[in-house]
Formats: C-alpha cells, structure tokens, sequence
C-alpha cells in the first residue's frame, strides 16, 4: 500500500453525504435554543419583579447528631416545614436573588423551559444540610449528605409538557470516581426532617398558577470534596439526549485549604487561587484553579508511562462575564515549567483515561447557555525533573504578559502505578480447515476434538460446536441452533434467556448503526461475507468502572446496510467461563456454513 | 438562510472528524452555538471560518467526551465508505482491508491530530486555512499533520515513511 491509500481514506471521510433530513432536523434545534441573553448569567436570569412577598414560615430546630465528614458542618440549623403547593416561598429574609444556592435561604431565579421556550419561573430557596441519623439510611456506602431546596413554578403562560421533580439532578463539578450517581429523594423519604411536601410532578399549568415543594438532594460523601450543581432539564433540548444544554446552579463550593485568592499559589493539594480570564479583546470573567493531587499514574493511562512520568493535577473552573468574541480558550491556554523554561512537561488527554477527571477542553467561545465551566488538566512531569520547582503558565493567544504560579516545590515524585489499560492483546492463530484465526486455547481445541453440528432453518446456517455443550431445539420465537451453552439448560415457556447460556447467534434484517468497539476490532470475512468481530468493555467508562465485556460477531448478508445480519455474541453475563467462550464462539463462527437457502 | 447555507459543509466536516455515527449530533450543537453567540459576531463576513470553528471545536470536545461511548466500528459504514472510495480503485475488498487498518489507527489520533487531517486532506482547506480554524500556527498545524500521518503510515506498514510534504494533496 501507498500513501494514496491514506490520502484516498482521508479524503473518503469527507466525502460524508448529509441526511436528506439534515437542515429540517438542525433548523429545529435552533428554533428550539433560546438565544444567549445580554445578562451575565443567561441561564438564571433574574426576575425583575418580585413573585409576591416572603412569608414567615415555623422553623423547628432538630439537633444534628452526626457531623458531616465533608463539606460544611451542618449547624443545628432550623428546619424548614413544608408549604403547600403554591404556598409562599418559606424564606421570611428580604428579597435578595443571587446566583448560587450556598447557604440557608439563598434565592436564584430561572426560567420554567418546555419545548417551546419559557412558560413561567422557577424560584430556588436553598434549605438545609441534613446528616442521615442512622447509617443505613444512605444510598452510598461511604455516606452522604442531604441538600435541601424548596422549588415553587409559577406559570406566565399555560404549558402542556409535565414538570416537577423529574427537571432536578445533581452533578458533582469534578467528575468524582466511581460514584453510584448523585441523586434526588423525595422530601418524605427522609426520616430525619420534618419538611414534608415533595415537589411532585405536574402535566400541565395553567398561566398565573403555581406549584411549590421541596426536593432533596442526596449527595455521596467521597475522598475529595467537589462542588456540587443542581442540575434542570426541563423541557426537550435541541440536539436530543446528548450534550443537551443543562442549566446548574451552584449549592456546594468545593472544600479548600482557603478561599481562592488572587496571586495565590497552588503548592499543595487544597489550594487555591484565581486569576482573570483574558482574551484578545480584554478580561473575559475569572478562572478559579484549584490544586489536585501528585499522581503517580493511572490505570488507564498507558502514555506517558509512569515509570518516566508523574502527573500534575490542577482543576479549573471558568466563570465568564462576556463571551470571549471567537478567540479560543481553555486548556491549550496553559502550560508547565520551570524557573529555567519548558521541561518536556505535556498535558495529558484526562478523559476517558484518567477516571473522574473530564478535561477542561477547548472551546470557540462561550457555549450557551453556560457561563461556567470546568475541567481537570493533568500535566504530565518527566521524573527526573521531580526536584525542579513547577509553574503553571497562563498565556492565552495574544497575550503577551504570562500568568505565572507556583505548582510544585522540589521534591520526590509520587510512585509509578502500574497501567492496566488495555488488556493484553488477543492472541489469534490460523488453524488448519478453519477459514478464519481463532483465539489461541487448548482447552477449545481439545472440545472441538469431540464436535456436534446443529442447523438454524430460519437463519440458514450450520455450525459445529463441541459434543459436550449444549444447544437449544427450536421455540416459538427463537429458532434451532440459536444458543449454546457448556451445561445443560431448560427452556422456559416464554422463552426468555436461560442463564446458563453461553453464546446467541441471531439473523435478522436491518441497519445496525454504529458499535462501539473500545476493546478489539477486526474485520473479516467469513464465507464471502464482511463481517466483523470485535469487544466491547465498559471499563473505560468512568461512571460504570465494572468490568463486563461482550465480544461479537456480524456479519453483513446484503450488500444493503438495510439487509439481512447475522449477529453472535457472548458476555461476562452470560453463563460458562467467558474466555473459554469466546474461543469456543471462534470456533463455531470459523465453522459456519451457509445452508442452500440462505442467506 | 444560515443553515441551508452551511449545514453540508458543517456535517463534512464533523463527519470527517468525529465519524458519520456522531456527525449529526455535533452540526446541530454547532448551529445551536452558533445560533446562540450570533449576536456577538462582530463581523459578519468572517461568518464561515467562524462557523467552521466552532465546529471543529465541537467535534474536539465531542471526541473528548466519546470516552464513555467508545469508539464507534460500523459495518454499515465499512460498506458506505467503500462505496465512496474514488471510482478508479473500485477495489471494495481493498478498500474494506485498507479501512480496516487506517479506521483505528484514526481513531487513536488525539483530536488535534484528527482535526489537522479532517481539515485539510478531507476537506481541502490549505494548511493555513486549517490553522485558522484550530487557532494555532501553520508550523503547528504541519507538526500535527506530520505526526498524524505518521500514525496512520504506521498503520499500514510503511516503514520508510515518507516526510508529509511528499504526500501534500
């Protein structure tokens, strides 16, 4: 192969044709997006006029046993009751809407969204922090922290799209590890407060009425303390489910060592310090860095190796004020050194590899309608220079003048930590009478020593398996020769999955899209066929840090992607041994053959 | 109208980058952004290279946040790519093995990397063109061509691969 094949697949790839549906499907979403507002903070755009005046509520001081093992102590506090939808909002302070939800009796403002834009306001009190009194009560082993909010809507138009709880969730700002997912609890659920009436849901308002409740906000106790967001998605977005526009309100600062200071340092973890954000034209809004910790490595970072890298971890968080016009920011901004100059320091990519750190990113301008955001970046320091004081350097494009801060003192560099990302190689080899490589197993090679052949009639196909497993007769919806198993296995009457079985095979007609292979990919032919094989992990997944893989086969019958498939998979949730399985299914696709009929 | 205008160069482009799979999520998100900071575009002429940056930052973060999605292997885009391969090859079994090899070695290009090829050998903007639209320096956006092209020669068993210049489009 030459060049011109790279160059012919490169160009390929620009040779996309649109959907015939395309400009119909993004004129809605941009008739769906509300346009950016002239106001600082677009997504919580205060009221002009206040909703009516504040009325005392009966405050009932309960006694907090337990203190939180992060995040702000939880005073005794007063206890909010609860107000009857469409009751006044319980704060008895004077009118004062803010930005953040950070302490008792905070009010923010924000639009009610459905999809056809706004249809009333929200307005958010910030309640109490609340401990669980007895530990079993937490959906998190390590514990967690109730957050309360009181929410009242009220409707300056009618809207027919349902609302209510359902809007709210919560988002930890770092991306902390392996958090169940933060979540919302219906007031009642909790034992330890007297605040009674839940927010509910609603299908409909009419213009000029209101709904009010409370909602509860469970938040997990974990090793670092990260701010944490409440989070509304009322109403459809305008690109769908993904990277849909989500409008946050901040109810908990992230711990420090002391608040953000201007010209601070950032030497140790905990620190912090602020600066502004510069553009071409000007301070665009402040950047808030906070200091992570010395890492040694991670498991899923294979470059740059530990063993000749440490890592750096400073966490930041723009707030904008203006839109930087169209000059890019954030993360190419910043770079490391020392007193004496570069020092072969490289941001790392933090995202997937590094869980729980999603990257700060790159971005045109503002996205809207968020005014703030946020994002690890992760240096990457050569070892050898772990005795070098560190600076971080802000120096957006244009700039001239550099922000310099102090990131590290001399000192020894934290111990490598051994990648385990990914896992070794398969090991394929090509077998004698076998059309295809198969995984390398002398335990599948000495079960095909003794072999059995099954036929699927409906999908037209014939495989041998070993004689010691297990096929299925045919069912009412799953044909003959469909499921294999190692033991033996019943077929239930509804013919549901047994779960003794070990590998499916399923022909069917229809697009399959798009299969994210993170693992294995190969393409193969199998009997003239394109097809192709692949696994899937989901450990690279920072919010689902299992380890459950799947391996399949498909292979394309029609040369319309719309045509016929044939689709054979196994999975650590299936029965057998799912290394042992997936030598076995190479096996028994390498032995496929096509029936008279088919395909 | 600004969508009609631009919508097909905009998918081209985030397909060249990001896949077909994710193509149409990330035009819509880029006219929304658009849409959104339009009125902040102090000069209308410079609509396009504005348009095209914003979706090639789009397409960045995208890739950025595909992690949790892994990275995408389609059949049915092993067959249209296929078919899409210049006429006089009319290799199908070539052109499936040569995807096969460069489409992961692709996908692990760094997104810098894959903008810097989606943008000029995709879609033909000068090199200085595709540095405008990634706000880096000519020299930089030569680097990372010449590093993304090394990956993709690796991938097909070039050994003595040759310097970028040399396979300029």
């Amino acid at each position: 192969m030459t060049d011109d094949l790279i160059l012919h697949y490169l160009q390929s790839r620009g040779g996309a044709q649109p959907p015939i549906d395309l400009v119909g499907s993004v004129v809605d979403a941009v008739t769906d997006a509300p346009q950016q507002r002239a106001s600082r903070f677009a997504p919580l755009i205060p009221v002009a006029a206040a909703l009516g005046a504040a009325a005392a509520v009966v405050a009932v001081a309960i006694l907090l046993q337990q203190p939180p093992e992060v995040g702000p102590t939880p005073s005794q506090s007063a206890s909010m009751t609860s107000s009857a939808p469409a009751s006044p909002p319980p704060s008895d302070r004077p009118e004062a809407i803010g930005d953040v939800l950070l302490e008792p009796g905070d009010i923010v403002e924000m639009p009610a969204i459905d999809g056809s834009g706004e249809w009333g306001v929200i307005r958010l009190e910030r309640g109490d922090e609340v401990v669980p009194t007895d530990p079993g009560w937490s959906t998190y082993e390590e514990g967690s922290v109730i957050i309360e909010i009181h929410v009242r809507y009220t409707a300056e138009r009618s809207t027919g799209e349902p609302f209510g709880d359902f809007d709210w969730g919560l988002r930890l700002q770092d991306g902390v590890p392996d958090v169940v997912g933060p979540d919302i609890l219906p007031a009642t659920s909790n034992p330890d407060r007297v605040v009674a009436t839940s927010l509910g849901n609603q299908t409909s308002m009419t213009e000029g009425s209101a709904m009010a409740g409370w909602i509860a906000l469970e938040v997990p106790i974990v090793d670092e303390s990260p701010a944490v967001l409440l989070t509304y998605q009322g109403g459809e977005r305008p690109s769908g489910a993904s990277q849909a526009p989500t409008w946050e309100v901040l109810v908990r600062e992230r711990d420090r060592n002391a608040p953000p200071t201007a010209g601070g340092d950032l030497l140790q973890p905990g620190d912090a310090a602020i600066l502004p954000a510069v553009g071409p034209d000007g301070p665009f809004g402040t950047i808030t860095l906070d200091r992570g910790h010395d890492v040694g490595g991670y498991p899923l970072v294979l470059s740059p190796s530990s063993t000749s890298h440490f890592f750096v971890e400073i966490f930041a968080t723009y707030e904008l004020n203006d839109v930087p016009g169209g000059a890019q920011w954030g993360d190419l901004d910043w770079r490391m050194e020392s007193e004496g100059g570069t020092l072969g320091v490289e941001l790392v990519d933090a995202f997937p590899p590094v869980r729980g750190r999603v990257g700060l990113g790159q971005w045109p301008g503002a996205t809207v309608p968020q005014t703030h955001y946020s994002g690890w970046m992760i240096f990457a320091v050569p070892r050898e220079t772990a005795n070098t004081n560190l600076q971080l350097v802000y120096q957006p494009a244009g700039i001239a003048d550099a922000t310099r801060i102090p990131v590290r003192s001399p000192g020894e560099a934290p111990a490598p930590v051994a990648a385990e990302w990914p896992r070794p190689d398969p090991v394929y080899v090509a077998q004698n009478g076998l059309p295809i490589t198969v995984l390398e197993s002398s335990e599948a090679d000495t079960l095909f020593v003794d072999a059995d052949t099954c036929t699927n009639p409906d999908g037209g196909y014939t495989v041998t398996y070993p004689d010691s497993w297990y096929t299925n007769t045919a069912l009412d919806n799953v044909p003959a020769c469909s499921w294999f198993s190692p033991t033996y296995f019943d077929l239930n009457e509804s013919g549901d999955l047994p779960e003794e079985i070990a590998i499916e095979i399923r022909v069917f007609e229809g697009a399959v899209g798009f299969i994210w292979a993170d693992l294995y990919s190969e393409q193969i032919t199998l009997d003239d066929f394109t097809a192709r094989r692949f696994e899937t992990g989901k450990t690279k997944d920072p919010e689902t840090p299992t380890d459950e893989f799947q391996y399949d086969y498909l292979v394309a019958l029609d040369v319309d992607s719309e045509g016929r498939k044939l689709w054979a998979f196994t999975g650590t949730d299936h029965g057998g041994e799912y290394e042992l399985n997936k030598a076995v299914f190479d096996r028994i696709m390498a032995s496929l053959q096509w029936t008279e009929s088919s395909p | 109208m600004l969508v009609e205008r631009y919508a097909a160069e905009t998918y081209r482009l985030a397909a060249a980058i990001v896949g077909e799979a994710d193509a149409r999520d990330v035009t819509q998100e880029s006219f929304v952004v658009a849409w959104q900071q339009l009125p902040r575009l102090r000069a209308p002429d410079a609509l396009a290279g504005w348009l095209r940056r914003i979706c090639v930052n789009r397409s960045r973060n995208w890739l950025r946040s595909a992690g949790r999605r892994g990275r995408p292997a389609s059949l049915d885009a092993d067959l249209g790519l296929a078919e899409r391969l210049p006429d006089a090859r009319r290799d199908f079994r070539g052109a499936v093995e040569a995807r096969a090899l460069l489409e992961p070695a692709f996908e692990r290009l760094s997104p810098d990397q894959r903008a810097i090829l989606a943008l000029h050998y995709s879609m033909g903007y000068s090199i200085a063109e595709a540095a405008d639209a990634l706000g880096i320096r000519v020299g930089t956006a030569k680097s990372r061509l010449n590093a993304g092209l090394v990956v993709l020669r690796q991938a097909i068993g070039q050994e003595d691969s040759p310097p970028a210049s040399e396979i300029a489009s």
